[in-house]
Parts: C-alpha cells; sequence; structure tokens
C-alpha cells in the first residue's frame, strides 16, 4: 500500500476515492522507562525511550488505518495526518488519518 | 546568637544545596547539548543533498514514485535551565533557556526524517510538516513528516 502526505502520489493517478480512514492508538509507558525518564529530565537530552515508544506507537495507528483502506478495498492512502495527545497516566493517544483511494500507475510524461 | 546563626544555616544550606546540584545537572546539560548540536550539524550537512520543501511539488523533479517518510524526537531539558525558567515563569518573559530545548528536537526528527528518505534512495521530500506535543513531564515530542519523491 502507497502512503504518501500529499494529495497526490507521483506516477499514479487516483481512479477511485474511498473516503476518510483512521487508526489510533493508545499506548501507556512503563515504569521502568519513566524512571529512565525523569533522570534524563535532568541532565538533559533525548529521552530515546519515549522515541520509541512514540515512533511504534506511530506504527501501530499506521497500521490500523491502512487495515481500514484495505477493507474498503483501496491501493493507496494520501494526505495523511497525525495527532498526538497526553492522556492522563502519562499515556500518549496517537491518531493519523487520511483519504483512502484507488490508483493505477500512470508514468508521467517527462 | 548561636541559635540565629544555626537557625540561618539550617535555612540557607538547603538552598545552596539544591543550587549546587542544579549547577552540576546544568553543567552536564550544556555539555551534552554541545555534543548533540556538532552530531546534528555532522549529519545535516551529510543530507543536504536531499531537496526539501513544503509545498507538495518541486518545480523542475518529474517522479516516478513517493512514499511517506518521518522522524520524531522526545527531547528533555536539563535541571540547571529547568530550575531557572521555573523561577523565570515567576516573573514571566521569555524563556531563553528552553528555546534551544524545541530547536534540537525539531532539528533532530527532521534528520530522521531525511534518513529514512535517503534509505529509499529518495532525492526530495516535499510536503514537509512538523506537528508538537507534550507527553509526560511536560516533555515535547517533535515529529516531522513527509513525502520523500523518488526521481524518474
Amino acid at each position: 500500500m502507497i502512503l504518501v502526505n500529499t494529495e497526490t502520489i507521483p506516477g499514479q493517478r487516483i481512479t477511485d476515492v474511498h473516503g476518510l480512514v483512521q487508526g489510533n492508538t493508545i499506548r501507556a509507558k512503563h515504569l521502568g522507562r519513566d524512571i529512565g525518564a525523569a533522570f534524563k529530565n535532568m541532565v538533559g537530552g533525548e529521552i530515546v525511550s519515549y522515541t520509541a515508544l512514540l515512533a511504534e506507537a506511530r506504527e501501530q495507528a499506521i497500521n490500523r488505518m491502512v487495515d481500514e483502506a484495505n477493507g474498503l478495498g483501496a491501493n493507496a492512502v494520501v494526505n495523511i495526518r497525525f495527532t498526538t495527545s497526553a492522556v492522563t497516566g502519562g499515556a500518549a493517544e496517537l491518531y493519523a488519518y487520511g483519504t483512502a483511494v484507488t490508483v493505477v500507475a500512470a508514468p508521467e510524461v517527462g | 546568637m548561636e541559635l540565629l546563626l544555626f537557625i540561618a544555616l539550617l535555612l540557607v544550606i538547603p538552598f545552596a544545596m539544591a543550587a549546587v546540584v542544579a549547577l552540576l545537572f546544568g553543567w552536564i546539560g550544556r555539555t551534552r547539548e554541545r555534543q548533540h548540536l556538532r552530531s546534528l550539524d555532522r549529519r545535516e550537512s551529510a543530507l543536504a543533498a536531499i531537496a526539501t520543501t513544503t509545498a507538495p511539488h518541486v518545480v523542475g523533479l518529474t517522479a516516478s514514485a513517493g512514499h511517506f517518510v518521518a522522524g520524531n524526537a522526545v527531547m528533555a531539558t536539563d535541571l540547571g535551565k529547568g530550575l531557572v525558567a521555573n523561577l523565570k515563569s515567576l516573573i514571566g518573559g521569555e524563556l531563553r533557556g528552553l528555546t534551544p530545548l524545541l530547536t534540537r528536537a525539531r532539528r533532530e526528527a527532521y534528520v530522521r526524517m531525511l534518513e529514512s528518505a535517503q534509505g529509499l534512495g529518495a532525492t526530495a521530500v516535499v510536503n514537509v510538516r512538523y506537528d508538537t506535543s507534550t507527553v509526560v513531564f511536560g516533555v515535547p515530542e517533535v515529529l516531522c513528516h513527509g513525502t520523500a519523491l523518488v526521481a524518474s
């Protein structure tokens, strides 16, 4: 499945629009990571465990969006956007949304 | 007389200890920041060949394929800067010490997005967007995403 955050896909022509598709996930953090994060908050710098946590959560949200698009018979998702929100208990909700479309190859004339 | 001195010391010592700890962590944080900035400069110049734009197209580039790429970074500030920022926020005004925090997070997310694009063999990344949010302890996360174009 082709994923882009533009309206069109280079080298492809949109033949059918299936509408909005979305995927989300709420990830809670692990207590052990939190202690590490609290320490990093003192010395500064990247909190790698949280970066990894959020990257994984984003992948999962995207996969769920792709599953929904597959269910509609689409082979691409365009105009992908994200929102992230912090919820109680220090968890993060990742929401990915886009427009599911069907595309066919249409090589662009140079 | 000694009692007054004793009370004064009792009040001052915790603040003095806190100040020393903050200074120590502040020094560690500044050193790490310098290292990170050097790493960012190096990686940015290595990836300078990839054209980026916030527009949906690159003029003069015909692409054969496009794919979504993203990079993210969660960046925390150190205790020294955090303490100064908390004190400054009592009187209001710009928290200049915290500005590098988000700048570094943005640059890191941007570089990671370009690294994914480079892995796909892309020559340009279009529709570059930034999203910022807060994770635990008021620590920000920056996501940078775009569409990587492979030239035809």
